[in-house]
């Protein structure tokens, strides 16, 4: 499997780079990014969905190894999170001329940040593996409810710059030929990598628990 | 069992007496948040004071500066509710005399009334030392008071669950931040309408998004609560 990952982004790479044009509207070779970028972003907001799922099945189970899938979620969801936001405003700096002008895109995703980052504070802070596997499910859980305000609230308030999504409002996909095969390729890599890291990481996390180290 | 015979609602009721005494005998929490505010409502004053903001951009910037104020008050005494219980060592029987839903609605009651406390003195303060006005008195305060509604909820299970790690000062406002960041923009937007908007057609939305957050963020407390309780 990891072969075929490596392999597989290696090509991906290539393609966005040498393969495909790049996109009209867009400042010189800055949409390239959207092969990066958008996939780092949709591999954070999984990432923040399985945490959500394990966390719910923890409360009911109060099984440790899922309290720890969770907590693994929400570590790797932070390094996607962090290379989305890197990559975003790489682009807003040259699209827009400054690396941060608060878009509402850029809102949501450092909320995503500070939700992550209070997470792991929270974890560090209780000693008791099944209080602290507790606390941080209730707390994971509590702030993917208030999650749905957030992508309600925001775009009403403020006016953004940030091109269409992928999924956008008139349900159509604004790319076309090379452009969308690489992207979803890269779509694709991205989630296998990180399920890749993702089993591995819980490999180790088990070894630990089996071990009587916390996770 | 005197348990099954004892109504929710006047257990939590009991719960929240109980507190109040206790609270009005020190205190704590109402001065912590009052004093809090008012330090940092005098330093926004002796900073900014009220002319140095182009009019135009008063109703924007001072809306928010209320939530700010309000927002790190607020997380200065919210949590003593739980905190103290556990400091105390009487989390454990209360957690043996009640049942947990009443307690967050007890706990939840006394955070209300101290945030209402606070509310009623800070914002008129802030309305007389930085000269602002609100176009629609009454629309203000009322959005001023849901606002405060949502925060108190979302900030008394956080709360809970701060009471239970170490590093709890720092961890209450860490923890609480990314919850209420949507509802704190939310009404300080609606604030600034409220303040220079010449109609009311923005109430709709406002209203909608600062109750429906109140209402979910109850209803997930008193679910949740008791995972934290009996952690």
């Amino acid at each position: 499997m990891k072969p075929i990952v490596f392999l597989w982004l290696l090509a991906v790479i290539v393609a966005a780079f040498l393969w495909s044009p790049p996109a009209s509207g867009f400042v010189g070779e800055s949409s390239r990014i959207v092969f990066f970028h958008v996939p780092a972003a949709w591999v954070a907001s999984l990432a923040f969905l399985i945490s959500g799922y394990w966390s719910v099945r923890f409360l009911r189970s109060r099984d440790l190894e899922h309290d720890m899938k969770a907590a693994v979620a929400v570590r790797q969801g932070l390094l996607f999170t962090v290379i989305a936001t890197v990559s975003g405003s790489v682009f807003a700096k040259v699209m827009w001329g400054a690396y941060w002008n608060w878009d509402p895109r850029q809102i949501s995703i450092t909320l995503l940040l500070f939700i992550y980052a209070a997470y792991l504070v929270l974890r560090q802070s209780v000693d008791d593996p099944l209080r602290r596997a507790h606390l941080s499910a209730v707390y994971a859980i509590f702030a993917f409810i208030t999650m749905p305000f957030f992508v309600f609230v925001i775009p009403r308030l403020y006016f953004s710059l940030h091109p269409d999504t992928f999924i956008n409002a008139g349900g159509k996909i604004e790319m076309g030929g090379r452009i969308l095969a690489t992207f979803l390729a890269s779509l694709a890599g991205f989630t296998a990598l990180f399920a890749l890291m993702y089993r591995l990481e819980c490999r180790l996390e088990r070894l630990l628990l089996a071990k009587g180290e916390h996770a | 069992m005197a348990r099954a015979s004892t109504p929710w609602l006047s257990e939590a009721a009991a719960i929240f007496l109980k507190d109040l005494r206790s609270e009005l005998r020190t205190k704590v929490a109402v001065n912590s948040i009052v004093l809090f505010a008012v330090i940092t409502l005098a330093l926004v004053s002796y900073t900014i004071g009220p002319y140095r903001i182009p009019p135009a951009e008063k109703p924007a910037i001072l809306s928010a500066l209320l939530m700010i104020i309000l927002f790190f008050a607020s997380m200065t005494g919210l949590s003593r509710v739980f905190v103290k219980e556990e400091e105390a060592r009487t989390a454990d029987t209360l957690r043996l005399a009640a049942d947990p839903q009443a307690v967050f609605l007890g706990k939840l009651l006394l955070n209300l009334l101290t945030m209402a406390g606070v509310t009623a003195v800070v914002v008129p303060l802030f309305s007389i030392l930085m000269e602002f006005h609100p176009m629609h008195i009454c629309s203000f305060y009322g959005i001023t008071a849901l606002g405060m509604l949502g925060l108190t909820i979302a900030s008394t299970l956080i709360a809970a669950i701060i009471s239970k790690a170490g590093n709890k000062g720092a961890l209450f406002p860490i923890l609480a931040f990314p919850i209420l960041l949507p509802l704190l923009l939310a009404t300080a937007d609606a604030l600034s309408k409220a303040a220079a908007w010449p109609d009311l057609s923005f109430m709709g939305q406002a209203l909608g998004i600062l109750v429906s957050y109140s209402g979910i963020t109850f209803f997930a407390g008193l679910i949740l609560f008791e995972k934290v309780w009996r952690a």
